[in-house]
């Protein structure tokens, strides 16, 4: 299934934007993020702790809904949704 | 009035559009571009997400005080030091209840709306860390 990947400021200039990535049926947020930096330790190191986990101050939205941390990794994906995944915001 | 714009606002304009006869006060937030040995700064956006959050922090205003409009201006793009970077005009019918939203809704903003700060500087450029 194809998923369309949206990244934002830092995470942006480590994956660049508006991807798009192939993944098996079945395949969760974890599968999609750890697709994403597959092969680039920096991004790798960016997103994910030791233990493998996606770091607690990573933002992740699917289909541009905020996905509670506990939660996230295990949710599901479908033929195309919008996985976005950004820093902690700025604005004000 | 909400919106995530590239153009400059007027915030005298945005309170006398914003007058009713039930008005009895506004108060306004006006965040602008600090000199932190900058030279400018870009702000980049999540623009989808932005609006439909604006929105959100709009409608919980409106829910947990007594007021009577809310506009909220947020630029992205590129500025410079001195320039605007987000207006908030809260109307009501007597002042607390205008001070306490105006408080909320920019505090709501720098938690939750997908807005990046990446600061220019004569050595390099530099991403604003945010709020987590």
């Amino acid at each position: 299934m194809k998923i369309r990947v949206k990244t934002f400021a830092r995470f942006r200039e480590l994956m660049g934007t508006k991807l798009e990535i192939e993944l098996p049926d079945g395949s969760t947020v974890r599968d999609g993020v750890a697709c994403l930096v597959s092969g680039d330790p920096t991004a790798r190191e960016a997103l994910f702790d030791e233990q493998g986990h996606i770091k607690n101050h990573v933002i992740v939205m699917v289909n541009r809904r905020r996905l509670p941390n506990r939660e996230r990794e295990a949710e599901g994906l479908h033929e195309g949704d919008e996985l976005a995944i950004f820093p902690p915001v700025a604005g004000g | 009035m909400i919106r995530i714009s590239r153009e400059d606002f007027d915030l005298c304009r945005m309170i006398r559009e914003a007058k009713t006869g039930k008005t009895g006060g506004f108060v306004s937030f006006l965040g602008t571009v600090r000199d932190d040995g900058i030279e400018s700064m870009d702000l980049e956006v999540y623009l989808e997400v932005a609006e439909q959050e604006l929105a959100a922090i709009s409608d919980e205003a409106f829910a947990r005080f007594d007021i009577l409009s809310v506009d909220i201006v947020h630029r992205v793009g590129r500025l410079k030091v001195g320039d605007q970077i987000v207006g908030i005009v809260v109307g009501a019918s007597h002042r607390r209840a205008a001070f306490e939203a105006c408080e909320y809704i920019i505090d709501r903003i720098k938690e939750s709306v997908p807005i990046w700060k990446q600061e220019h500087t004569p050595s390099g450029s530099r991403w604003v860390p945010g709020e987590h």
